[in-house]
């Protein structure tokens, strides 16, 4: 992982800006307050990209900070957060369609900056986990009580579930849930829990560095060739297979 | 007979001026309902602007004390009366412009006067008697411009006074803004204190740190220098 987030700070009030890399930079960001223009900014986005990037809206140029937002919209590969003083509901409703990923009222309070930063850039490491996790099963038609427990299996997937435990969130008994959980999600509930749990484990070894042995452990599987043994069956792959062959393409597509 | 045609058609011309009369008076009033209107969303517009300019206003004020409150060598005396100088320099911005038919610009050097005396009648137990001389230049400019630019001269002032003149029974502070090019202007800003060694000491300051920030929002590099007293000189140009 990288010891330090860049952030890009769009802000033309320079006062503003120097307050907000002050704020940011006392809690280990590295922060670029240098604005120009419109047009810089998404240079720099372009050839110099950010780990995130705050917007103030109305910068004193013909085009504004919703712009910048638009282009970041169809570029996909960073996120922003607007901070702005327009709040009205024109603003508001041009704001909402480039789908930031916070907002930022001015006068704004240290504490809301530092946590909206705090959390979105976390979001954005994890969305692919996030991703997974709703990619597969759709859950509409799924009854209320099962649904419990795959909630609770999304909720508690690096530790260890059993069957028994889940069905104690229902009114059924082990035997009746997990035929219930078959009819519907298609898997066993053991099938489910290593699946959901290799799911995540993937996010971890695409974005981190750590060793996968820790990994195994940290998703709650007893040793480590029962996890390779699971994530094999699953991705058809080794876990070590698996983030070599990531890291490879990842180099690639920077070069 | 004749009587009653001549009455109906005595009626029915009554009738059809009165119903043109209504459909003109009702188009008259529809144009005017219009103007309204505008005039109406114009000053919704107007309003919304200045709500927006006192949020972010308040924000400049809040960063300020932010960025002050860094520096923990002052006591909460001093914090007060440098985030008072500046909110004085903002306000009286506000002030100029809403006594004025011009609600968007006004002559930078008649501004500088006020604010001038603002910070000596906030140095009164200072024994150094400090004169001012300004330029009679008039040069207009707006809000966007001169919001940072007084800003600056707030910090230079408020160091002058601080340090400048120390030991020192009299003093000379120079402030000019003139024009020197089509839409380019030049800041002077200069005192005969003692220059250097204590002035140094500025250099570090959150001043210093608010001054380079301001110049660069003015688009412009400042020079300071402090051979024969505090020296500074920015060139910037109009918004636009």
């Amino acid at each position: 992982m990288k010891s330090s987030h860049k952030i890009l700070v769009v802000e033309d009030q320079t006062i503003i800006a120097l307050d907000i890399k002050y704020i940011l930079e006392s809690e280990g960001y590295e922060v670029d307050t240098d604005y120009q223009s419109v047009d810089h900014v998404l240079d720099k986005i372009e050839n110099d990209p950010p780990d995130l990037v705050l917007i103030d809206i109305n910068l004193g140029e013909k085009r504004s900070g919703i712009d910048i937002g638009n282009h970041l919209l169809k570029k996909d590969n960073l996120p922003f957060i607007y901070i702005t003083s327009n709040s009205d509901k024109i603003t508001l409703e041009k704001v909402k369609s480039t789908r930031p990923y916070g907002f930022i009222v001015k006068p704004y309070k240290k504490e809301d900056l530092i946590s909206t930063v705090y959390l979105v850039m976390n979001n954005f490491q994890y969305r692919k986990v996030d991703l997974l996790r709703n990619s597969e099963t759709d859950k509409r038609d799924v009854p209320i009580q099962l649904k419990q427990t795959l909630d609770y299996i999304d909720q508690h997937v690096t530790q260890k579930i059993d069957v028994a435990q889940l069905a104690g969130l229902t009114r059924w008994d082990s035997a009746h849930y997990s035929r219930v959980f078959k009819q519907y999600i298609g898997l066993t509930p053991y099938q489910y829990i290593l699946k959901k749990k290799i799911e995540a484990s993937i996010a971890v070894i695409e974005t981190t560095n750590e060793q996968l042995q820790y990994i195994a452990d940290d998703f709650g599987f007893s040793s480590y060739s029962n996890f390779c043994n699971a994530f094999k069956k699953i991705t058809n792959s080794s876990p070590e297979h698996y983030r070599f062959e990531k890291q490879s393409i990842k180099n690639r597509d920077q070069k | 007979m004749i009587g009653g045609s001549v009455l109906l058609v005595i009626l029915i011309a009554v009738l059809v001026w009165a119903y043109q009369f209504r459909k003109r008076g009702n188009f008259i009033f529809g144009l005017s309902r219009i103007q309204l209107q505008n005039a109406i969303q114009e000053k919704e517009v107007l309003v919304k602007e200045i709500h927006h300019r006192v949020k972010n206003n308040f924000q400049l004020i809040s960063s300020m004390m932010n960025i002050q409150a860094m520096d923990k060598s002052i006591d909460v005396e001093e914090f007060v009366k440098r985030t008072t100088s500046r909110i004085v320099s903002l306000s009286s911005i506000h002030e100029k412009l809403y006594l004025k038919d011009n609600l968007y610009q006004l002559d930078a050097n008649e501004y500088v006067k006020e604010m001038a005396s603002y910070v000596k009648s906030s140095f009164m137990d200072l024994p150094t008697v400090i004169d001012y001389q300004f330029s009679d230049d008039v040069v207009i400019l707006d809000l966007e411009t001169i919001m940072p630019l007084g800003l600056i001269i707030n910090e230079l002032l408020t160091n002058s006074y601080k340090y400048a003149f120390k030991g020192r029974a009299k003093g000379l502070i120079e402030i000019s803004i003139k024009q020197v090019a089509s839409g380019k202007y030049k800041l002077t800003y200069a005192d005969n204190g003692v220059g250097i060694n204590e002035g140094a000491s500025f250099s570090k300051s959150i001043g210093m740190n608010l001054v380079d920030a301001l110049s660069k929002q003015l688009g412009a590099q400042s020079k300071m220098s402090f051979d024969n007293g505090a020296h500074f000189e920015i060139v910037f140009k109009k918004n636009d």
